[in-house]
């Protein structure tokens, strides 16, 4: 549980350790990409976690990384062929950021220092953590760059296809609101450091009463 | 073009008033210390019978001049007493028998100019002669050099505000001053000499008077902005010219007119360096006044000998001028032989400094052209400081005088100064 | 008992202070503020274009932004320094809180929403002050960075309420702020084109443009730099080069295509360069301090401005060369602090900042030339006179033995006389027993359905192409085309015998969208889906698309609508488009 925790609050991808921050920035623009998005991670992170730490005792120490590589890239082809088949909308929505995956810091990163070290289960439940934090993040980012900055929130679009249920909802505009600046990319860093200003304030604050 | 700034000069303070007299102080306190050097081996020891004018103490470093002694009379102590930087400094003690006895009484010289160039770079040696416009450079150094030296410049401008020491020198001894200038001109083969003053009717009258015996010497007026006696600003502009690091480079010598009279005495007198003018100002003395006084006088005893203080509370009083002089905690410190004024104040309010914000004036009115503000913010870079050759800095304090937002900016150039020598030293 | 302080430093210190720049810097703008109350205030309200009340508005404009970036800031103290009553005031009087606040008021359109004015001040005093560190440590011009949240934001809210315009200049006007007119001009544009519309250069160096509150005026810009100059409070080093670069290359780039001295003159006084580059340019804190630097600081600012404003769609490059040299001026001290010692140091830069002068506006220059010079090297305008709305072309053009001289009156648009002065063509005769000339007179729309006269087939085909390069120079643009890039056909259906087509057409501030209905070739309903013009209604008003549908077989002879003409020749042209089309898809 404590490792759960801990892939939530206090090494959080995107606002701590500030890892895998490219597809964060680019596919918040809608709330349902953003959990789409960091569900696949969670998945690819789970399933790639799993089997490195199954093997790492018989892999050589100089082809780590490619081997590893190869382990995501099979999981994150899996992903996308899923993904291509049943929500082609969601697919295009998220565009070249899937396959990007592969590369993702975050899941390489976990797989090299993580999983490659502990036992399956502690594995496992790193990359839940992680996952889950990564999706929280990205949940986060993404409601304040949509409801603020074009006035919708979309739970249920490109997934229709799958599920058949439509969830947009379109808030009151005033003056101020829509503002399209943050649906624009230099809007997305400017919310990502609102929120790591934040969190690594409240952060900060903890530490010190600690 | 010089850099700098017309300075409010604060010296009709003193200026009228005639050259006052405190020369029987009942004991002196010779500091043993030679510029930076507080390494000075004493050749005197307790209860030992002084004569004025003789050696207590010797340096071992470089730029060896000896110390004297401004009175004659047994040495009582050795005790250590504050100097005009406000460290203490082991000091001679000598309880004065007010006799003024000399050791060996010497031929006065009648004629001061058949010295030749090695004997009258010995003679300043011994007598101890140094820069008396603040920064006690011994002057000997400067003449000891086989290179052709071509001019003498002479400072009489005293840029600095409230000082009126040399002012007063001039107008007692214009005479024997210009006969100095000659007789350094002619053992030293210098061609010609330029003297430097402000637009002050009285002091050039007085040169004018006797300048037509001198035909080489001549008079320059120097317009009146606060560093012009700098030697780097009075070579470029009486004479045009940029050196490197010293005017020795171009064959030129720059010497301050009361030190010209110190060689003068030396010369004529074989006096060494023991009394000088001091001037005490400032608006929180009774009776501000130039006062002729023994090196080793305690501060408190002369001023008390004036008539005091006006005040007793909040006063801050600082060895040296207003623009480069410090501060000390209080009045019980002794002359130096590099001390021209003393200067007594009201407490200045402590104006909190507030942030920079880049003007920009600090930078424009430096005259070592520095930048003062990006010194103050690499200070924790020193490989960047050697870049901004903070080691330059001339300590003018024009920086902390112009800044609008009040920040202490001369202490960061200072610091930067001590970092970089720190990291030399520490690389050698 | 004797009392002795301590105190660092030199023992006496200049008058000068923090607080006295701040009110320096205040009465240098205090005329700016008036006339913008004139201009903006009490010039509308004389003409009955608004009430009294209406009347203070600008006043308003610039004091609440101030006031909120105030109270931004003395939030910011209480809470973040924790500072308390003394201190607090201390702090509040020198740490000219209250300036990226009416910069701000300064320098937005003054049709701007209030609740998007205070949240900009808000932003720019949180974001473009605190956010780095507050007073004194930060890097970006507040003010700026306030203006591009608003503008990246809200650009269609502000248009929409009228942009920079205020109710005076709405009804009398019909034009934009004079540099986005410079962009819809086509080529470089003229003095009749540029400046004439707005009055004459005059105008623009007192400031009776459309423009934001502060910017318009140049004299008091001016004013207020010697004023800030005398009174040694700004760097006057960074306006004097900003816009001698400006000059010195937009009068480069105007004498390459042949402009006079009103060219560069126009330039610097529109777009507001002046008030940029004397009160943007130079705040303290994020400009260089050494002189060199200021000096490298200007000539960069000048060129990315003429960079801005020539090379990308922004109209006024001021705001983006500023915060972009903003980025370097950590560099630019360094070399400055440098170059102190010797020159040699800053050398590199400052030839790099004049093979860029020379080169970028050479480049500007030659492009424009390039476009404007009629793609017959044949062709040749000897003279052109205008007289209101008549032009007068005097042309050469090369034909079968010689050349041809023509004289071509254009009345309002259209080609009425066509009167070959001289020429030595063999089979002339030919082109006179055909009537060509008549013919040219009357296929001037479409000159590409005139077919040459067999028999004097060079000749002809030499007319022709005399009188397209006419029109070509006329319209400024190539006619054959017809601004194909700025139509789109979105859709189009068959419903019920009838053709819809639904078409997007590039107009005044934005998109047009429009449904056309064909019924039987002949257009039985035009309706507008989307439109972002500003004066939209003026359209509504005069029926003009009443007027369209019934003059849809001599849509060129329908004239357009003063106060809205962009937008109603944008109308017609997107009916004129659609009709091609039309007659494309579904033949004559």
């Amino acid at each position: 549980m404590k490792t759960i925790i801990n892939g939530i609050k206090n090494e959080n991808p995107v606002f701590v350790l500030f890892l895998g921050l490219c597809p964060a920035l680019a596919v918040t623009t809608k709330i349902e990409n953003a959990y789409m998005m960091g569900f696949c991670v969670l998945i690819i992170l789970l399933f790639s976690n799993f089997v490195v730490s199954l093997i790492k005792k018989i892999v050589p120490e100089n082809v780590k990384i490619p081997v590893y590589i190869l382990i995501i890239g099979t999981f994150v082809t899996i992903v996308e062929l899923l993904l291509q088949n049943y929500v082609p909308a969601l697919y295009k929505a998220l565009g070249i950021y899937l396959p990007l995956i592969v590369v993702n810091c975050i899941v390489l990163g976990r797989a090299l220092s993580v999983a490659s070290k502990e036992r399956v289960g502690k594995s496992l439940l790193d990359a839940l953590g992680i996952g889950l934090g990564y999706t929280i993040a990205l949940i986060l980012i993404a409601s304040f760059r949509e409801i603020l900055g074009s006035n919708t929130i979309t739970l249920m679009d490109g997934l229709s296809s799958l599920t058949g249920y439509r969830a947009i909802y379109k808030l009151p505009t005033s003056n101020l609101f829509p503002m399209n600046f943050l649906i624009s990319p230099p809007g997305a860093f400017f919310t990502l450091g609102i929120f790591a200003g934040i969190i690594n304030y409240i952060r900060g604050e903890k530490d010190e009463s600690n | 073009m010089i850099v700098g700034t017309k300075i409010d000069a604060g010296k009709e303070l003193t200026k009228k008033r005639k050259l006052n007299f405190f020369t029987r102080p009942k004991y002196v306190y010779i500091p043993l210390i030679s510029g930076d050097d507080r390494n000075i081996t004493t050749v005197v020891k307790k209860g030992d019978y002084i004569y004025k004018g003789s050696i207590v103490a010797k340096r071992k470093g470089n730029f060896r001049l000896p110390i004297h002694s401004s009175v004659s009379g047994v040495v009582i102590d050795f005790v250590e007493k504050k100097y005009i930087d406000g460290t203490l400094v082991k000091c001679v003690v000598i309880e004065n028998d007010f006799k003024e006895k000399i050791e060996e009484k010497q031929a006065v010289r009648n004629k001061i100019n058949n010295f030749s160039h090695e004997e009258f770079v010995s003679r300043l040696q011994e007598c101890g002669i140094i820069g008396m416009g603040g920064f006690g450079f011994p002057t000997y150094v400067k003449y000891n050099t086989n290179k052709k030296l071509k001019t003498l410049i002479v400072n009489a401008v005293e840029c600095e505000p409230y000082i009126t020491a040399d002012f007063v020198l001039i107008k007692e001894k214009c005479e024997e001053i210009l006969e100095a200038i000659d007789a350094i001109m002619e053992i030293n083969g210098i061609k010609e000499c330029f003297i430097g003053v402000k637009k002050d009717t009285t002091i050039n009258e007085l040169f004018e008077n006797y300048l037509g015996t001198y035909p080489k010497i001549k008079l320059v007026t120097l317009p009146n902005i606060y560093p012009i006696g700098w030697e780097k600003n009075l070579v470029k502009y009486i004479k045009n010219i940029n050196y490197r690091t010293t005017p020795l480079e171009k064959g030129i010598v720059v010497n301050n007119i009361s030190t010209i009279y110190a060689i003068y005495e030396a010369l004529k007198y074989n006096k060494p360096l023991i009394e000088r003018i001091v001037t005490f100002t400032g608006d929180m003395l009774k009776n501000p006044q130039n006062v002729y006084v023994k090196i080793g006088t305690p501060v408190k005893d002369v001023i008390e000998a004036i008539g005091g203080y006006k005040r007793n509370k909040d006063v801050v009083i600082c060895a040296g001028g207003p623009m480069m002089g410090s501060s000390i905690a209080d009045d019980d410190f002794v002359i130096a032989s590099n001390l021209n004024c003393v200067l007594v104040m009201k407490k200045l309010n402590k104006e909190k400094s507030l942030e920079c914000f880049r003007c920009g004036k600090c930078v424009s009115i430096c005259p070592s052209k520095l930048s003062p503000v990006l010194i103050k913010d690499s200070l924790s870079k020193v490989e960047s400081l050697t870049g901004l050759n903070a080691d330059k800095c001339i300590e003018c304090g024009l920086c902390s005088y112009v800044c609008p937002s009040k920040i202490n900016i001369r202490e960061c150039v200072k610091e930067a100064k001590t970092l970089i020598k720190k990291e030399g030293n520490g690389k050698k | 008992m004797k009392d002795f302080h301590l105190n660092i430093g030199p023992f006496k210190k200049h008058n000068n202070s923090t607080n006295k720049n701040m009110v320096h810097l205040l009465i240098a703008l205090l005329p700016i503020i008036l006339f913008s109350f004139y201009k903006n205030g009490i010039i509308p309200y004389n003409k009955g274009y608004i009430n009294f009340v209406e009347m203070f508005n600008p006043l308003l404009f610039i004091l609440i932004p101030t006031i909120t970036s105030f109270l931004i800031e003395v939030l910011y103290a209480l809470f973040f320094l924790k500072k308390k009553k003394d201190g607090l005031k201390k702090y509040l009087s020198s740490s000219f809180s209250i300036f990226p606040g009416l910069f701000l008021g300064l320098i937005l359109p003054i049709n701007t929403p209030i609740s998007i004015v205070i949240f900009g001040a808000f932003m720019a005093t949180f974001v473009g002050k605190l956010l780095f560190g507050g007073f004194g440590n930060n890097i970006f011009n507040p003010a700026l960075i306030g203006r591009l949240f608003i503008i990246s934001s809200y650009a269609v809210v502000i248009s929409k309420n009228g942009g920079y315009l205020n109710q005076y200049e709405l009804d009398t006007l019909s034009l934009a702020t004079p540099l986005s007119n410079a962009s819809l001009v086509s080529g470089i544009g003229t003095y009749e084109t540029l400046v004439l519309p707005y009055g004459s250069l005059w105008n623009f160096f007192i400031g009776m443009i459309p423009g934001s509150l502060g910017e318009v005026s140049a004299l008091l810009c001016i004013v207020g730099f010697i004023y800030l100059t005398i009174t040694k409070v700004i760097k006057w080093k960074i306006p004097t080069m900003y816009i001698l670069t400006v000059f010195l290359m937009t009068y480069m780039i105007g004498s390459i295509n042949g402009l006079g001295i009103w060219y560069p003159l126009f330039q610097i006084f529109s777009g507001g360069l002046m008030f940029g580059a004397v009160f943007m340019a130079t705040d303290p804190v994020t400009s260089p301090t050494t002189p060199i630097g200021q000096v490298l600081y200007g000539l960069f600012l000048g060129i990315l401005t003429v960079v801005f404003r020539y090379l990308t769609p922004f109209p006024e490059g001021v705001l983006t060369s500023i915060l972009t040299m903003n980025m370097m001026v950590f560099i630019i001290d360094r070399i400055g602090a440098k170059a102190r010692f010797s020159f040699k140091k800053a050398i590199i830069p400052f030839l790099i900042a004049w093979f860029l002068i020379i080169v970028v506006s050479g480049f500007i220059g030659n492009s424009f030339k390039a476009d404007s010079t009629v793609k017959d090297s044949n062709f040749n305008i000897i003279s052109k006179e205008i007289i209101e709305n008549n032009t007068n072309y005097v042309v050469t053009q090369k034909g079968y033995s010689g050349l041809l001289k023509g004289n071509i009156i254009i009345d309002n648009g259209k080609i009425v006389s066509i009167e070959i002065i001289e020429q030595n063509e063999s089979f002339y005769q030919k082109i006179v027993d055909e009537k060509y000339i008549e013919k040219l007179v009357s296929y001037q729309k479409n000159l590409n359905n005139l077919d040459t006269v067999s028999g004097a087939t060079v000749t002809s085909r030499a007319l022709k192409q005399m009188i397209i390069n006419v029109l070509n120079d006329y319209n400024g643009t190539d006619f054959k085309e017809d601004n194909n890039s700025n139509f789109q056909v979105m859709s189009s259906k068959e419903e019920n015998g009838k053709i819809i087509y639904e078409v997007r057409q590039q107009s005044f501030g934005g998109n047009l969208d429009l449904k056309i209905t064909f019924e039987n070739a002949i257009i039985e309903s035009i309706t507008v889906i989307e439109q972002s013009d500003s004066y939209f209604n003026l359209i509504i008003d005069n029926n003009y698309i009443q007027k369209l549908i019934e003059n849809q077989q001599r849509l060129d002879n329908v004239d357009s609508i003063s106060g809205a003409t962009i937008s109603s020749d944008s109308l017609r042209k997107a009916v004129i488009n659609t009709k091609k089309e039309y007659d494309k898809t579904y033949g004559k």
